[in-house]
C-alpha cells in the first residue's frame, strides 16, 4: 500500500469510517492486538477534539452538563472532521449542529448560546486593532477631505453582533457565572429577546446586552456606510415618533467609549510594540 | 539552494511555557537565577493567531528569556502538500521572536486534508524516510534555518516497517541535515511499548546532531505506557537521562508538562533534579 493510501485510510478510520484496512496495517504487539493499538490513537484524537469543543463552547458545556456535552460533541466530531492544522479553527459549525440536534429540539436557545461562545473565542484570537476613539472621529469629521468625512465607521474587527429571540445575554451570563462558581438569577426563557455584543478592544473580551436602538445602530454600522448614512438609516427605521437624534448620538458616544467601533480597514498594530 | 543557518545554541535548563504559569514566570527576578530556568519553550501552535492575550504574554516572556518554538502541526511525514498557511504563520513567529530552536516531530498528523491533531508514527521504511526528509528540507529552506525534529512516543508499529525506529531517525537526520530534539521520555515509552532497548537506541544516535533533550512523565496503563506529559519524570527516565549525559555530555534540557499541569514550583523541582543529576554525572562544579 502506498504511504498516501495508508495515511488516508488511517485518518478516516480515526473519525469512524473504518473498513478494517487500517487495523490490517498494524503489527500485533505482545500485549495489545492491532485493534487495541489503533484504539489508543482513536481515543486520543476524539478526546482532543471533545476537549477543544469544550474549550471553545464552555458555557454550552455548562448549560448541558459534561456528560451530555461530551456525548453530543462525539456525534458532531464523527460528521465534522477537522480540516485545519489549528484546533482554534475547529467546531465553527457547532452552533448550526446544535440547532438541528434532535435531543435539543426543546432547547432552541442552546444554538444561540453557542454563537456567543464562538464569537467570544474569535474575539479572543482576533488581530489587535486599536478601536476608534471620540478624538479620532472628531478629527475625521473636521477633515477638509470629503473622502475622510465619508469614511465608513464599522464594528471593531473583533466584534460580533448577535440577535436572538431569547434573553441571550442573561442566558450567557448565567452559564458564565456557573463556570466561575458565581451566583446568578434564574432566567425565564420567555422574558423577551436580547441582542448581544461580543468584542475585544484591548486584551479582555467583553460581552454586553444591547437595547433595541443600540442593536439597530450596530447593524447599520455593519454595512460599512458613512456615519451620516448610519444615522439616516436608523432614523428611517425608528420612525418619526421616535426619531430623537439624541438617542443615536448617545449610542455613538457609548460605543466609542467602550471601544466597539473602528474605521473600515483599520491598521493592525502590535499591542506590545514600544 | 536557499541559505540554511544553524541555530544559536541554547544553554542550560528550560521549561515548557504554559498559560497557567505566565504570572509566576513574569514575577521571577531578572537576570535569571542560575538555579532557575534559563529559557522557555513555547508551543508554536498556541501562538499562531494574529493577536490577543497569548501573544501578549509570549512577547513579555521573550523580553526576559531566550525562547524556543516547539510545534505539533507541521505534519512533516504527511503525504499532503506542506501547509503553506501554517508555514507562513510559523515564519512570522520566527521573525518576530527569533527563537533559538524551532522544532516539530518525526510524525504525520494529517492526510487527505483531514487533521488528527495527534502525532502518528511513520512506517519505518527507506521510502518514508526519504519522504519526510525532503519535506524537512523544504521547511528549513523556507525558514532559512535548521530545525530540530523530535522522536515521538508511539503505541503501534506498521507491518510495512523493516527499519528500527532509531535507524529510521538516523536516516532522516542525515538526509535532511537537520538537528535532533531527543526526547528521553519518548524513547523509554516506545522502548517499553515495542520491546526494544532504550540504551541501545540512545547509543546509536548521532551526538553531533543532538541539540536538546526533553524530559516528561508518562502513565502506566498496564498494557502499555501512555505519554501524557502529566506526571513527574519517572525513575527509569532519569536513569536513561544519566546515560544520555554520559554519551553526549551537556545538552540543553527541557522539562515538559501538558496535562494536569501542577503549580509552577513542581516544575522548578523537576528542573532542579535535572540540574543535580547532570552535575553529578558530568562532575561539574
Amino acid at each position: 500500500m502506498s504511504l498516501e493510501s495508508m495515511q488516508e485510510n488511517f485518518i478516516k478510520a480515526l473519525y469512524g469510517a473504518d473498513d478494517g484496512t487500517s487495523v490490517e496495517m498494524i503489527k500485533t504487539s505482545s500485549t495489545l492486538s492491532a485493534q487495541q493499538q489503533f484504539d489508543i490513537y482513536k481515543g486520543s484524537v476524539l478526546g482532543t477534539l471533545i476537549e477543544a469543543l469544550g474549550d471553545i463552547y464552555p458555557r454550552v458545556k455548562a448549560a448541558l452538563g459534561e456528560q451530555f456535552f461530551d456525548a453530543m460533541t462525539l456525534r458532531y466530531i464523527k460528521t465534522h472532521p477537522s480540516y485545519s492544522a489549528s484546533l482554534d479553527d475547529y467546531g465553527a459549525d457547532f452552533p448550526l449542529f446544535c440547532k438541528g440536534f434532535e435531543p435539543l429540539k426543546e432547547y432552541a436557545y442552546i444554538a444561540d448560546l453557542a454563537r456567543v461562545d464562538l464569537a467570544w473565542h474569535r474575539a479572543f484570537h482576533s488581530p489587535d486593532v486599536k478601536p476608534l476613539s471620540a478624538k479620532d472621529l472628531e478629527r475625521l469629521m473636521s477633515s477638509t477631505e470629503a473622502s475622510e468625512r465619508e469614511r465608513a465607521v464599522v464594528l471593531h474587527p473583533s466584534a460580533s453582533l448577535l440577535n436572538s429571540q431569547f434573553p441571550l445575554f442573561k442566558l450567557w451570563d448565567m452559564n458564565n457565572s456557573t463556570l466561575s462558581g458565581g451566583e446568578y438569577d434564574e432566567v425565564f426563557l420567555d422574558s423577551g429577546s436580547e441582542s448581544v455584543l461580543v468584542w475585544r478592544p484591548e486584551l479582555t473580551v467583553n460581552v454586553r446586552a444591547l437595547s433595541e436602538v443600540e442593536s439597530m445602530f450596530l447593524a447599520a454600522c455593519q454595512k460599512a456606510m458613512s456615519l451620516e448614512a448610519v444615522f439616516e438609516q436608523c432614523i428611517a427605521q425608528l420612525g418619526v415618533s421616535l426619531s430623537d437624534p439624541n438617542i443615536l448620538s448617545e449610542c455613538l458616544a457609548k460605543f466609542l467609549s467602550i471601544g466597539a467601533l473602528s474605521f473600515e480597514k483599520a491598521p493592525v498594530y502590535q499591542s506590545t510594540a514600544k | 539552494m536557499a541559505h540554511i543557518s544553524s541555530p544559536t545554541e541554547l544553554e542550560g535548563f528550560g521549561l515548557g511555557l504554559r498559560a497557567k504559569h505566565y504570572q509566576d514566570i513574569l514575577a521571577q527576578e531578572i537576570p535569571a537565577s542560575k538555579d532557575g530556568p534559563q529559557w522557555f519553550e513555547a508551543l508554536t501552535d498556541n501562538y499562531m493567531n494574529d493577536g490577543g492575550l497569548p501573544l501578549h504574554y509570549l512577547s513579555q516572556v521573550a523580553e526576559r528569556y531566550p525562547l524556543s518554538l516547539h510545534g505539533v502541526g507541521l505534519s512533516l511525514g504527511s503525504t499532503d502538500p506542506l501547509n503553506d498557511d501554517y508555514l507562513t504563520k510559523l515564519s512570522t513567529l520566527v521573525k518576530r521572536f527569533g527563537p533559538r530552536h524551532v522544532s516539530d516531530h518525526v510524525c504525520w498528523s494529517s492526510a487527505a486534508g483531514v487533521h488528527g491533531h495527534d502525532l502518528f508514527p511513520m512506517p519505518y521504511t527507506e521510502h518514508a524516510a526519504k519522504h519526510i526528509a525532503e519535506r524537512i528540507t523544504q521547511v528549513q529552506e523556507r525558514l532559512g534555518q535548521q530545525i530540530l525534529i523530535e522522536n515521538v512516543s508511539s503505541y503501534l508499529q506498521f507491518n510495512e516497517s523493516y527499519l528500527s525506529e532509531v535507524e529510521f531517525l538516523c536516516e532522516v537526520l542525515e538526509r535532511a541535515d537537520c538537528l535532533l530534539l531527543c526526547d528521553i521520555n519518548n524513547i523509554y515509552v516506545s522502548a517499553v511499548n515495542h520491546g526494544f532497548s532504550a540504551q541501545d537506541y540512545l547509543s546509536r544516535l548521532p551526538g553531533k546532531r543532538i541539540k536538546e533533550f526533553h524530559l516528561a512523565g508518562f502513565e502506566d496503563q498496564g498494557t502499555h505506557l501512555l505519554d501524557t506529559h502529566g506526571a513527574r519524570v519517572h525513575e527509569e527516565v532519569w536513569t536513561l537521562y544519566r546515560t544520555a549525559l554520559e554519551l553526549f555530555g551537556q545538552v540543553p534540557t527541557l522539562i515538559e508538562w501538558d496535562t494536569n499541569i501542577p503549580e509552577y514550583s513542581v516544575l522548578l523541582e523537576e528542573l532542579g533534579k535535572a540540574q543535580v543529576l547532570s552535575k553529578e554525572t558530568l562532575n561539574v562544579a
